[in-house]
């Protein structure tokens, strides 16, 4: 492979090579949808929570784009003031989750040992117990709420988030570079701050990215079943479950908000994939 | 290999126990008490004396540790205790609903294997678009939300194209969306992992001398890429029964269909912690057997393996 | 040399008779992440019948591309621009890949780099050469069997019936490349593309690989496509040679002409340049006044072996030598021969089980802590892959001035200074050090290491196999820099490599190692010229280029 491959070593001729378009459409719907959440005001214009007597259950038109549910409210509102319901509840889900399943991951890596197996048996008990399963415990015990629901979420993927760290500070404890720096009179803790966690973090915030897409999916699974935000509040997974009673008359109160939570997470996960192709 | 054995079930009964400390820490220790949660606030009326006697009939009032032991005593004779909200041993609501779920999540875990291994063959041998196409399929799967996606057939299926009747369907009839609805999120991961594997392996120096050989693209895929893409995937089974089991909670509920997931929403809803309890112990025992067991077949696959070293886990 | 040569073909063979293979005017591209780049750009030459051809260069020449080509095996983003490959008068480079599956392994096979990655580890040794077998239309399993079980006895494999039935993981790499030439010459094509095949063997091994080669190749009258980065094994080995660089013919001929006479400009350097051609400089003799600078005694390091409590396994057993300051001692062997556990434990990265290893006063095998981190300053280690001992995140000024910020507090202009001063030294511009590693050649790369290394001025540097990972042209330049460098600042060299060539440059004494024992030690010229020890008889005499090659550059 010398022609192939041994040359990707030195620099890259110079270009400028268009980011691929699929990217380029996956930021573009995380910034609409953060923006809905930021403001919403501005492509919504009905109450999200006050229907009008009369127009019950209205297909799409100009004035309702999306049309409206059962109580006459126009479902394009409930969508865009959703995001911000869901949005929060990821970064909350993700927030614990990155917290705390890194801090235990570096400390499993960093120091090994003892700690190193405590921590890995905890990995391996919360990755043995299905993760439906394990928020709706955590769901029981806190008690049912979207900021519950976004806890019980974030308490899942800290084994996931643990488990990363910690294989990829052994990676990079690993490499000849962090040996080098050793050799060269490095101090542990001046070593790791270099080199261990600049290294380490990039796939670990790749993963945050994909968990946020996780959590959008999880959270709407926990609204859906009853066990994150009370109605009337529009949270995406509810809006689901409020147009599954008019299926057969108003087909597009379940499909919207479905689609949009698809796109979500799709982007999510593209641009994890691409933070973590930067890797190395 | 023997002591290699011994060890990883010494490791699966940790977990397992683990496992149970979690559940019991989560459900029963912290102070979510089932049997106030249950009786507290309750139109029945009941005095504080009388919810005193309930607390001592349910255990509810020893010591932590104490519960904690007898919990798993009851656990490991293979006893439940009693649902609260029913009144009826765990162990038959459970016997009486795992057949239903079993057939559902057999059945797609059966459809999600076929899915999967289409779409990687697909991603091999499929012209230019074609292998565009089916390699952007499972993030797609994995991105849509399940209960959606039941929604959508059932609108799409039943309501728009009148194929599949809701009001009184065949025994077959009743099952078909379900399974498409647990099977597609459940092949993503399994199709991410063979097209990922096989991509892989496709790489390997071993492939271009089987090329050099004269073979073709077909024949090292079935004869090389295929029994070595085999193993890793194996270790995910272990994971897509969890994923399984969380999805037929979902698409119960969804679909109206009576079995475990039903039970495990029944459950949460009233706070029964006992079936909820026993539902969670229960399936991290399974996951655990699950991956034992997958660890022990990979040396039958996979050689290199089965001279491992005792000590290496 | 004379009889080296009586013992192929006649040469005459190959400028009349029809050439088996011809490719002309050869263009390849490789198109990744939307940009084109041609890696091979008009390449021509033939090899006749019976004729061994070698295509030598250094990484990124093109040179495994054109056989790749030849095979019509490029790498999917990779594409025959233009020119012909002509087999037999045919030109294939256009063939649709059921037509050229079907010439695969029966007319043209191959001999890959790595025998390690080259077998699927889940099969066996006997299915994966029945296989090219049932591949080419055979079904009698007992025919294919037979010549199995044949071909195995044939490239040395015993017992056969055994061999058969075991697993790639339970042969040795040199075994398990005798698997992969029988496999190559089971169809009895009329041209093996051997691409490397020896590159990743220990050179014993890899004497005998090769000479196996061309004993079942004479047999045949089979022709040989040898792809080599080593001059010296293509001019042991090959009738012709084709010098690439950048994916252009640089030079073409007969050994013996591009030998004596090379026309080009870049096959001279590559001679040059070559550890196994070049003639050793004349090193000053040894300062029999100088102080020891390090001093090894009873060297052990033991570990316990995975699964056999009580047993443990000596990599080092024993190790001992001297070596005064300001020259270079180097540590020879093969993999498993415990050179670098010995340079490891050198410097302070492996603790001994037994044994001292003095640094003046120090013990260095009884330091930890605190005591461990003042000693690095002393002794100081280059890694072996420049690609792999760099921090990817960091730029050229912060790796090299990372030590300075370990140790007493500099101001930052000083230490800014220093970096600049050191770079300088290693022969870099200052315009690297905003850069990250991954702009640089392997080369620069290298010459960072030493900076970082040097960057403390310590008294001792320990190298690790440290130009093994660089082409030959740079493998010399770096080689000269360590040489210059010792000179002016008066350093300790310990160099531990499994090439002898390159050691018989730069060493002034010799340890040769075997399964963690010294086999052989005294003064480079003694060791080299006289050898006491078989092993290392053996060793120096697998030097490939070792026998015809220096003399030839020498007449």
């Amino acid at each position: 492979m010398s022609g192939a491959n041994a040359t990707a070593g030195f620099a890259p001729p110079r270009t400028l090579v268009l980011p691929p378009v699929g990217l380029l459409l996956a930021w573009t719907v995380i910034a609409l949808v953060l923006s809905w959440a930021v403001v919403p005001g501005l492509f919504a214009w009905h109450d999200p929570l006050q229907g009008v007597a009369g127009e019950q259950l209205l297909p799409p038109s100009l004035e309702h784009p999306l049309g409206t549910d059962g109580l006459g409210r126009d479902m394009l509102a409930r969508v865009v003031y959703g995001a911000r319901e869901s949005l929060l509840g990821a970064l909350l889900a993700v927030g614990v989750g990155l917290t705390l399943g890194t801090a235990l991951g570096l400390l499993a890596g960093a120091r090994g040992g003892i700690a190193d197996a405590a921590v890995m048996r905890l990995v391996d008990t919360l990755l043995a117990i299905p993760s439906l399963l394990l928020s709706l415990s955590v769901i029981i015990l806190l008690g049912f709420g979207s900021i519950n629901a976004a806890i019980a979420v974030g308490f899942v993927s800290v084994a996931h988030f643990a488990r990363l760290s910690r294989a990829e500070v052994l990676r990079v404890r690993r490499t000849e570079y962090v040996e080098a720096a050793f050799g060269s009179g490095g101090r542990f803790l001046a070593v790791l701050w270099r080199h261990v966690l600049p290294n380490a973090l990039t796939s670990v915030l790749a993963l945050a990215a994909l968990q946020f897409g996780s959590a959008i999916l999880a959270l709407s699974t926990l609204g859906f079943l009853g066990y994150g935000a009370p109605p009337p509040t529009p949270e995406w997974g509810l809006l689901i479950a409020e147009g599954r009673d008019f299926l057969a008359t108003a087909w597009w109160l379940s499909c919207a908000p479905g689609v949009v939570v698809l796109l979500v997470v799709l982007s999510a996960e593209r641009i994890s994939r691409s933070l973590g192709a930067r890797r190395t | 290999m023997r002591r290699y054995l011994l060890q990883r079930l010494g490791q699966a009964l940790l977990v397992l126990l683990a496992a149970y400390t979690v559940a019991f820490v989560l459900l029963q220790a912290l102070p979510g008490d089932a049997v106030l949660i249950k009786f507290l606030g309750s139109e029945m009326g009941l005095t504080a004396d009388q919810i005193a006697e309930l607390r001592i009939a349910y255990g509810a009032d020893a010591p932590v540790w104490e519960q904690y032991l007898h919990t798993l005593g009851r656990f490991l004779a293979g006893e439940f205790g009693y649902s609260i909200r029913a009144g009826v041993p765990v162990a038959s609501l459970l016997a009486e609903n795992i057949r239903p779920t079993l057939v559902l999540a057999g059945l797609a875990l059966a459809a999600a294997s076929l899915l999967a291994v289409a779409l990687a063959v697909l991603s091999q041998l499929g012209f230019g678009w074609v292998r565009a196409v089916v390699r952007s399929m499972p993030p797609f799967f994995v991105a849509v939300p399940v209960f959606w996606l039941g929604i959508m057939l059932i609108q799409v299926f039943s309501f728009q194209l009148g194929l599949i009747s809701v009001i009184a369907p065949e025994p077959w009839e009743e099952l078909v969306l379900p399974v498409l609805t647990l099977a597609v999120p459940i092949s993503a991961p399994l199709a991410q992992l063979l097209i990922r594997n096989l991509d892989a392996i496709l790489n390997e120096p071993f492939v271009a001398v089987a090329r050099a050989k004269g073979a073709t693209h077909a024949w090292v895929l079935w004869r090389h890429a295929a029994r070595n893409a085999l193993p890793p995937t194996l270790t995910m089974a272990g994971v897509l029964f969890g994923e399984l089991l969380g999805g037929a909670v979902v698409t119960e509920t969804v679909f109206g269909l009576g079995g475990l997931g039903g039970l495990t929403q029944q459950a949460v809803a009233n706070q029964d912690v006992a079936v909820l309890q026993a539902i969670v112990v229960l399936s991290a025992a399974a996951f655990v057997a699950i991956s034992l067991a997958m660890d022990l077949l990979l040396p039958l696959i996979d050689p290199r393996l089965a001279t491992r070293p005792a000590g290496a886990a | 040399m004379n009889m080296d040569i009586a013992l192929r073909p006649a040469p005459v063979a190959a400028t009349t008779a029809a050439p088996l293979l011809e490719v002309e005017d050869l263009a390849v591209r490789y198109v990744s992440g939307g940009t084109a780049r041609r890696v091979v750009d008009g390449v021509s030459f033939s090899v006749a019948p019976g004729e061994v051809l070698a295509l030598v260069g250094e990484s990124g020449s093109g040179k495994t591309t054109t056989a790749q080509a030849v095979l019509g095996l490029l790498p999917p983003n990779g594409r025959i621009e233009r020119g012909a490959i002509r087999l037999d008068g045919t030109d294939i480079s256009r063939w649709p890949e059921r037509r050229l599956a079907a010439l695969r392994g029966a007319r043209i096979s191959l001999i890959p780099q790595d025998p390690t990655t080259s077998l699927n580890p889940v099969r066996t040794i006997g299915a994966q050469i029945a296989e090219i077998f049932e591949i080419h239309g055979e079904r009698d399993r007992g025919r294919i069997r037979a010549r199995v079980l044949e071909l195995l006895r044939r490239v040395g494999l015993e017992p056969a019936e055994m061999r058969a039935r075991q697993y790639p993981h339970q042969l040795s790499g040199g075994m398990r490349q005798r698997v992969l030439i029988a496999i190559a010459v089971a169809l009895r094509p009329g041209l093996i593309v051997a691409d490397e095949p020896t590159s990743a063997l220990d050179v014993t091994v890899q004497r005998r690989i090769l000479d196996l080669i061309d004993e079942l190749r004479r047999e045949e009258g089979t022709s040989v496509l040898l792809v080599t980065h080593d001059l010296g094994v293509a001019i042991d080995r090959a009738d012709r040679v084709v010098v690439l660089r950048n994916g252009t013919v640089q030079e073409a001929g007969p050994v013996r002409q591009v030998l004596a006479a090379p026309r080009s400009a870049y096959a001279r350097q590559l001679l040059r340049d070559a550890p196994s051609l070049a003639t050793p400089r004349v090193r000053p003799p040894l300062p029999e006044a100088a102080s020891i600078a390090l001093r090894v005694e009873g060297l052990t390091h033991a570990y316990p072996v995975t699964g056999e409590p009580g047993r443990v396994f000596r990599a080092v057993d024993g190790v001992g030598f001297e070596v005064r300051a300001g020259t270079t001692h180097a540590l020879v062997g093969e993999s498993g021969s415990g050179k670098t556990t010995t340079a490891r434990c050198i410097a302070g990265f492996l603790r001994p089980t037994a044994g001292r290893v003095l640094v003046g006063e120090t013990d260095v095998a009884r330091l930890s802590g605190e005591a461990l981190r003042q000693f690095r300053r002393q002794v100081q280690l280059v890694f072996q892959n420049p690609f792999a001992s760099l921090d990817p995140r960091q730029t050229i000024a912060a790796i090299v001035e990372e030590p300075l910020r370990n140790f007493d507090p500099i101001p930052r202009a000083e230490r800014e200074r220093q970096v600049r001063s050191i770079i300088e030294r290693v022969g870099l511009p200052d315009s690297v050090l905003g850069r990250p590693p991954a702009a640089l050649s392997g080369g620069q790369r290298q010459r960072v290491a030493i900076a970082r290394a040097l960057v403390l001025r310590p008294r001792i540097l320990v190298l690790d196999e440290a130009v093994s990972a660089l082409d030959v042209t740079a493998q010399a330049r770096i080689l000269e820099l360590l040489d210059e460098l010792q000179r002016d600042l008066g350093l300790t060299y310990v160099f531990v490599s499994h090439d002898l060539a390159v050691v018989r440059l730069i060493a002034d004494t010799v340890s040769v190692l075997r399964n963690g024992r010294v086999v052989e030690a005294g003064a480079a010229e003694r060791v080299f010229h006289a050898p006491e020890s078989d092993y290392a008889r053996e060793l120096i005499a697998a030097i490939p280029g070792n026998t015809q090659g220096a003399r030839m550059v020498a007449a």
